[in-house]
């Protein structure tokens, strides 16, 4: 689906990528984790064309990446970005639309076709009673909704969260990993949260220092040893009765 | 109040009908009124007996008992100075809309940001050099106002740039400074000019207004206002992408840096063209824009034709207050809108919170 090799990023004399390989499949939870400045979103930029790799390729189902126009690009593979502020009042409804402009031609109007879609997205969602709303007045939870549901109606099999879970409470968090593992697409996330990555994800790719540190499920990445490595933190990590992992945080 | 908003949105282009013939009635009062108040009728019958006149059937509209000074004020005083500021309003809200949409903040504004004064700098050195060297005219003016404020714009855009992009307090900052720099340099020519008509028409140039409006002056602007009209209501789309911010717009399709483009090259026009004719008119692109997405929302699809209609509409009046309002000595128009545009500004950044991040 995606594919990444030896990505090098930099600005000036800061390298932030030192050769970043990563790679999904079809249907896959992928997670990115790592500490604060690992590089983590900068790989992420890199890989939805904000950003522009020094060196390295990038090949999105099997086509080189930067070489794709960002038309081509939006059709294959949609993106929750951070940005959630604008001095712009969309309305819900209108937003979400945005995500059909990459089949758009030029002055090609939305139809009847585009307007059912976004309907059935905004049922999925849990937005319909907020389609006529600001998209500035929202709270941060429902913004990140709506940043979801804008990408649902690019209709991509790739979808892509840039933290998507920051400064949300945790039910928020919780009900928005619920939100895109329904979806059943393959996703690529970089979340903040060990124990939110370890419940959602099948994969994880573990970031420091623009480098992969790790890489497997959460069982073989997230072990005592690799958190002391990596965070300098103590842990303790038990599997709880679903399956999935439990980290507790633990002094000195 | 929130019905009619929500009528405005879903019939925008019969609002755009409704608005053009406002347009035009506003046209045949604002030729009207003045020191001298000319009958309705007068002014139909002149124009059209002028119109027609230009296909050589002048003959079908008879203008029996009406004066010929009267004439002579329709037709080459208040005609072209009535449609040159519907012209000059549509435009300047149009670059309002264009540099809004670039820096992705409401506050922008060809005269906020300095191009403005880039522009009359620029036409104020062609007509300096003109006076030294007597060649060129009119035409090498407006090409003076257009590098002016092309460069102004490049100068003021590039310098905002930071590793983070252009942030918009920078590009305020920036742009102050450049207007200061550029008026200081206009207002230094005006004081060493050796020509007594070069001091007069900077003047002019930098207060802004229509009072020497020729039928000349009409046809780059009028060429240049539909396409522009037309190019932006073509990239609503991606426009309306570039607010929610620029990672946004990319991911969802749009080529940046082609419509950064675009929007350089039909603000920078626009603007130009518009000081080059009027001189400094300020906070038009500010106040209509701001004006219509209270309205119909900030959708590009609407607000591009919207802003069009009701900048020109709007600067006709301002016009006719202009020579109203101190009779029967005319007011600089940007003297005007500034004491309209300066306030809304304030308003916007206290009361709606607008806020240069």
């Amino acid at each position: 689906m995606l594919k990444a090799s030896r990505v090098v990023y930099g600005v000036r004399e800061k390298q932030i990528l030192n050769g970043i390989d990563f790679y999904v499949n079809k249907g896959e939870f992928v997670g990115i984790i790592g500490p604060n400045g690992s590089g983590k979103s900068t790989f992420l930029k890199n890989v939805y064309k904000v950003l522009k790799p020094q060196s390295g390729e990038i090949a999105l189902m099997g086509e080189d990446l930067l070489e794709m126009s960002n038309r081509e690009m939006a059709q294959r593979m949609a993106v929750v970005v951070q940005e959630r502020e604008s001095s712009f009042d969309f309305t819900v409804e209108e937003v979400i639309m945005m995500g059909r402009q990459a089949r758009k031609r030029l002055l090609e109007r939305d139809d009847d076709e585009d307007r059912a879609l976004v309907r059935r997205i905004l049922e999925q969602t849990q937005l319909l009673d907020l389609r006529e709303r600001g998209f500035s007045t929202l709270s941060g939870g429902e913004k990140q909704r709506v940043l979801i549901a804008r990408a649902l109606a690019q209709q991509t099999e790739l979808l892509i969260l840039d933290e998507p879970t920051n400064h949300l409470d945790i039910k928020y968090q919780l009900q928005l990993m619920e939100t895109v593992k329904r979806l059943n697409a393959t996703v690529v996330a970089a979340i903040h949260d060990l124990n939110l990555a370890a419940l959602y994800c099948d994969r994880l790719y573990a970031l420091k220092d623009g480098r992969v540190i790790g890489m497997g499920t959460p069982q073989q990445v997230l072990t005592e040893a690799f958190l002391y490595d990596t965070y300098e933190v103590r842990a303790e990590v038990y599997t709880g009765p679903d399956g999935c992992l439990r980290i507790f945080f633990t002094r000195g | 109040m929130k019905k009619i908003c929500r009528a405005v949105k879903a019939h925008t282009p019969l609002t755009c009908l409704i608005l053009g013939g406002a347009l035009l009635v506003s046209v045949v009062l604002g030729i009207a009124l003045g020191s001298v108040t000319i009958p309705f009728v007068d002014v139909w019958k002149i124009m059209f007996h002028n119109l027609f006149g230009l296909v050589g059937r002048a003959e079908m509209i008879d203008l029996g008992e009406i004066r010929e000074s009267t004439q002579n004020i329709v037709w080459f005083l208040r005609a072209p100075r009535v449609l040159l500021g519907g012209l000059v309003g549509a435009s300047l809200a149009l670059s309002g809309v264009g540099m809004q949409a670039f820096t992705k903040n409401p506050l922008a504004e060809p005269y906020v940001l300095g191009i403005s004064s880039g522009a009359s700098l620029g036409a104020v050195l062609a007509m300096l050099v003109g006076v030294i060297l007597p060649l060129g005219g009119k035409l090498s003016i407006s090409a003076g106002a257009f590098i002016g404020s092309l460069l102004s714009i490049i100068l003021v855009y590039t310098l905002a740039l930071s590793r983070d992009g252009i942030t918009p307090i920078r590009l305020v900052l920036v742009g102050v400074a450049i207007s200061s720099l550029c008026s200081a340099c206009t207002n230094y020519i005006v004081y060493t000019a050796p020509h007594e008509a070069a001091v007069r028409e900077a003047t002019f140039w930098m207060l802004g207004g229509f009072g020497s409006a020729k039928w000349e002056d009409l046809p780059v602007l009028s060429a240049l206002i539909l396409p522009c009209v037309i190019a932006m209501c073509a990239m609503a789309k991606p426009l309306n992408a570039m607010m929610m911010g620029d990672s946004s717009a990319v991911t969802l399709g749009v080529n940046l840096n082609l419509i950064r483009k675009i929007l350089i090259v039909i603000t920078a026009l626009l603007t130009s063209t518009s000081v080059s004719v009027s001189g400094c008119i300020g906070f038009v692109g500010l106040v209509i824009p701001h004006l219509i997405r209270a309205v119909v929302g900030p959708d590009h699809k609407r607000l591009v034709p919207l802003a069009a209609l009701c900048g020109a509409i709007f600067m006709i009046w301002v016009d006719v207050g202009a020579r109203l309002v101190h009779p029967p000595t005319e007011i600089p128009v940007g003297i005007l809108t500034a004491f309209m545009g300066a306030p809304m500004f304030l308003w916007m950044i206290k009361v709606r919170r607008y806020e240069f991040k």
